[in-house]
């Protein structure tokens, strides 16, 4: 291989002196020309080149060295040696050091060289056989080794001893933990070397005996040294792996300081949990990857501070929303029944500016009450506010005209007025919403179910109702207030529709009656989709208001179950259940009834109802909605059960539902 | 009489170039000139390096010329100044911004009046060209010509072969 030859004698020194000539030739022409003339880097000058070559890795050296002829011829070249092993000192300074029987750039191959086997080829053989001093896969130290016990079978003209004048490896390829095995190259060049002395010997040439002897004990001496440096170089790659890691960890530590010094509160353990999983490399901090770090870390190290400064003084800042707590609890006992649906929650109310100023102040000062009097002064203001911000919140989900298409035409006329965005919208009979609300998967990690009480799902008549779905998370005061990241609830098209057919059919105007007015219509539906019920033999079907249609429609809907038809009843029929419905409603037995003025006088019959808002707040023209109501508009209450069912026949049968304490049996009204 | 802490450099293809003497004296070729020649308003011209080139020289210096202060300090050791330029600044990677026949140019210039913070970058900036790429990648990058036969190509990949003793 003329190639080697060249390199090796220029390596060696001895023939440098002509080489050197041919460098410096290079050099002396290549400066003189115009450098356009020339592909630029090969014809730099020698000390322009030598700056370069001192900033780059051995591995780079390498590369360079196997572009051009005269790269080579340079960098092989003995005066290239500083170059090598300040490559090597300088980037990794605990890597094993170049023994003095080889040469640095066969050194920097070895340690650093691309990871194939030098053999085969094979790619990424990490492995470096020190004591062979060649990197080699498995498959070859197998297949190209031979063991002691195969000599003779392998090589039947060699004599044992042979063997003691070669490096070996143990414990690789399939050979036992103690079980040498030798490259057989190296015995096949050994025995060549040992024949040429026997010939000599056999020539009769003086010393030759002495010679041979010689040479073994040298050789002997060298194997043995070879052992000592593998030995070494083995430690010297472990240490590698820890200078390694000392880099890794200096790049981190830099990192850290530079997000500290950015001065924005950012602590050591900030930034590390934020680049926990960020690739280190063993190599300084440069400008450029810092400006890449910081884009891409920052917002994590900002989480991970918000967290740690939340965590710090967590028990200061939760013995200080005690005291909100204390003192909203207070406020909103004032507040009347109906209207609490309307009003924000602890969790809500310890975000408010003025609450969170003094939560969030000098965690060593001692807070009391009267340190949240200015909050508790703003916070009507703050309240009204909240409203306003829910409301808007709600009217920005009023679907746009064009999203009604999607219903189809069985229960969706084109041409229908759609839902206005005002806030007066809000109080419809037509406005209704669904809660997706779910405690226990906010990221969605399982499927809520409904059943299991996993989901709220529940559906909400109007603004106050909807208003107290918004506040699902109220018995979360504890935690650190804030926004929601979403609020669960959602307008609902088909209840929109739905609810749209039924004022209709009432001959109302949908875009005007509210609510309550709907309410108070009193007319009565049965499904005419679903199977009638059997009753002591009897076949009924149940008579519900509409809040119970839409809610049995909505929910069939969303089972899958299709389309239900509502079938209202005539106005005889209805009479007779309005009176059986107001029977019922006044029965002593049927607690269903809340003080629209207290917040402690809830759960009671009509009558004990009528009295105590008679009497305990002065009003004797009593109103449902205003100084009473009924626990089913409570949001988040159960749709109730069909109170009354109705055979083919007009027979009516009645039951009621009762909240504290229940009552089993009904009561039958036979018409 | 021109302005004493000003002089005029004179590139190879004759362009002139009024420079502050504190700039210039970031050359040591020039610095020793400037001090053999005594006050003087004659030009100096700068043979080998052509108006371009120039430009972007001064260009550095102006830009370094505090640098410059701080390295000549009587307490700042040659290591110092070096570590000052272990990494390259956004500034001076974005000056080195250039086609190749100019960024060489620079550095031969440099080179030549003896400017070492100039030869320093630049050979760092070509260093880091040349980091993790083949053998193939370089040469494709600086255009350089494969004069390796086949075979060699062959040996080559075979270098474990260096292992002969030196």
């Amino acid at each position: 291989m003329s190639l080697q030859t060249t390199e090796h004698a220029n390596i060696s020194g001895t023939q440098a002196a002509p080489k050197r000539q041919k460098v410096d030739a290079r050099i002396a022409t290549s400066s003189s020309k115009s450098l356009k003339s020339l592909s630029g880097l090969p014809n730099l000058p020698f000390d322009i080149l030598f700056e370069i070559f001192s900033n780059i890795a051995p591995k780079d050296l390498l590369h360079l060295s196997r572009t051009t002829k005269a790269f080579r011829q340079l960098l092989l070249d003995c005066r290239s040696t500083t170059v090598w092993k300040a490559a090597r000192q300088r980037t990794f300074p605990g890597a094993p050091e170049c023994p003095e029987d080889v040469s640095e750039p066969f050194w920097a191959n070895l340690v650093f060289g691309d990871a194939v086997c030098g053999n085969c080829g094979a790619k990424n053989i990490r492995r470096v056989f020190f004591e062979l001093r060649r990197r080699l896969c498995a498959s070859c130290i197998k297949k190209h080794s031979v063991k002691p016990n195969q000599l003779k079978s392998r090589f039947p003209d060699y004599d044992e001893g042979i063997l003691q004048l070669v490096p070996y490896v143990t414990g690789v390829g399939g050979g036992g933990a103690n079980v040498k095995q030798y490259w057989m190259a190296d015995v096949v060049e050994m025995a060549e070397k040992m024949a040429k002395l026997q010939e000599a010997i056999d020539e009769g040439s003086p010393d030759s005996a002495q010679t041979i002897e010689d040479f073994k004990s040298e050789q002997i001496a060298r194997v043995e040294a070879r052992f000592e440096d593998a030995a070494r170089c083995y430690d010297g790659m472990h240490g590698r792996g820890e200078t390694l890691q000392e880099m890794k960890e200096a790049r981190l530590k830099e990192i850290c300081s530079r997000f500290v010094a950015l001065g924005l509160g950012y602590e050591e353990s900030d930034v590390r949990l934020a680049c926990r999983d960020l690739k280190l490399l063993a190599a300084p901090l440069t400008d450029r990857a810092w400006k890449a770090i910081k884009k891409e870390r920052e917002s994590m190290v900002r989480f991970h501070r918000e967290w740690r400064v939340e965590h710090q003084y967590q028990d200061v800042r939760r013995a200080r929303r005690k005291i909100i707590e204390k003192l909203y609890n207070r406020y909103y006992f004032d507040i009347k029944p109906l209207d609490i649906f309307t009003v924000p929650e602890l969790r809500q109310v310890c975000g408010f500016p003025e609450f969170l100023e003094v939560v969030n102040s000098d965690h060593t000062r001692e807070v009391a009450p009267k340190d949240f009097a200015a909050a508790m002064k703003k916070l009507p203001d703050r309240i009204t506010g909240w409203q306003k911000k829910m409301e808007t919140y709600l009217v920005d989900r009023i679907p746009q005209a064009w999203e009604y298409t999607r219903l189809g035409p069985e229960c969706w006329d084109a041409t229908a007025p759609t839902m206005k965005h005002e806030v007066s919208s809000l109080e419809l009979a037509t406005y209704i919403t669904t809660c997706d609300y779910h405690e226990h998967c906010p990221n969605g990690k399982f499927t809520p179910r409904k059943d299991r009480g996993d989901w709220c799902g529940d559906v909400a008549f109007g603004r106050r109702e909807t208003f107290g779905h918004l506040m699902h998370d109220s018995d979360l005061g504890h935690l650190p207030p804030q926004e929601p990241l979403w609020y669960d609830v959602k307008f609902s098209m088909e209840g929109y529709a739905l609810a749209t057919r039924l004022v209709k059919s009432l001959g109302l105007d949908p875009s005007i009656i509210t609510v309550l007015q709907m309410d108070r219509q009193k007319a009565w539906f049965t499904c005419a989709t679903c199977d009638p019920e059997e009753i002591e033999g009897t076949s009924y079907r149940a008579v519900i208001d509409w809040r119970l249609f839409v809610n049995h429609y909505l929910d069939e809907n969303e089972k899958g179950n299709g389309e239900h038809r509502w079938c209202r009843l005539d106005e005889a029929m209805s009479e007779l259940i309005r009176k059986a419905d107001d029977e019922a409603r006044d029965d002593p037995q049927h607690t269903i009834w809340c003080c629209g003025h207290c917040s402690s006088f809830l759960f009671k019959p009509k009558d004990i109802m009528l009295k105590h808002v008679r009497l305990g707040h002065g009003i004797a023209e009593s109103m449902e909605e205003r100084d009473y109501f009924r626990e089913v508009v409570r949001p988040g209450a159960l749709a109730p059960k069909p109170l009354h069912y109705i055979s083919r026949d007009g027979k009516i049968h009645s039951t009621h539902i009762t909240f504290d304490p229940p009552v089993s049996s009904a009561t039958r009204v036979k018409v | 009489m021109g302005d004493s802490n000003r002089l005029t450099l004179v590139a190879s293809d004759g362009g002139k170039f009024v420079v502050d003497k504190e700039v210039v004296q970031m050359s040591v070729l020039l610095k020793n000139m400037i001090e053999d020649l005594g006050e003087t308003d004659e030009s100096i011209p700068i043979p080998n390096v052509t108006s371009p080139v120039l430009t972007k020289v001064i260009e550095f210096c102006e830009n370094h010329r505090t640098d410059a202060a701080r390295t000549d300090g009587p307490n700042v050791d040659g290591d110092d100044a070096r570590m000052r330029t272990a990494v390259v600044s956004d500034w001076d990677r974005q000056f080195f911004d250039v086609d190749q026949d100019l960024m060489f140019e620079i550095i031969v210039a440099a080179n030549y009046l003896d400017i070492k913070s100039l030869v320093d970058v630049g050979c760092k900036v070509v260093a880091d060209m040349i980091k993790g790429k083949s053998p193939q990648e370089i040469r494709d990058l600086f255009d350089i010509v494969n004069d390796f036969s086949p075979e060699e190509e062959a040996a080559l990949r075979k270098e474990n072969e260096w292992a002969n003793d030196r």
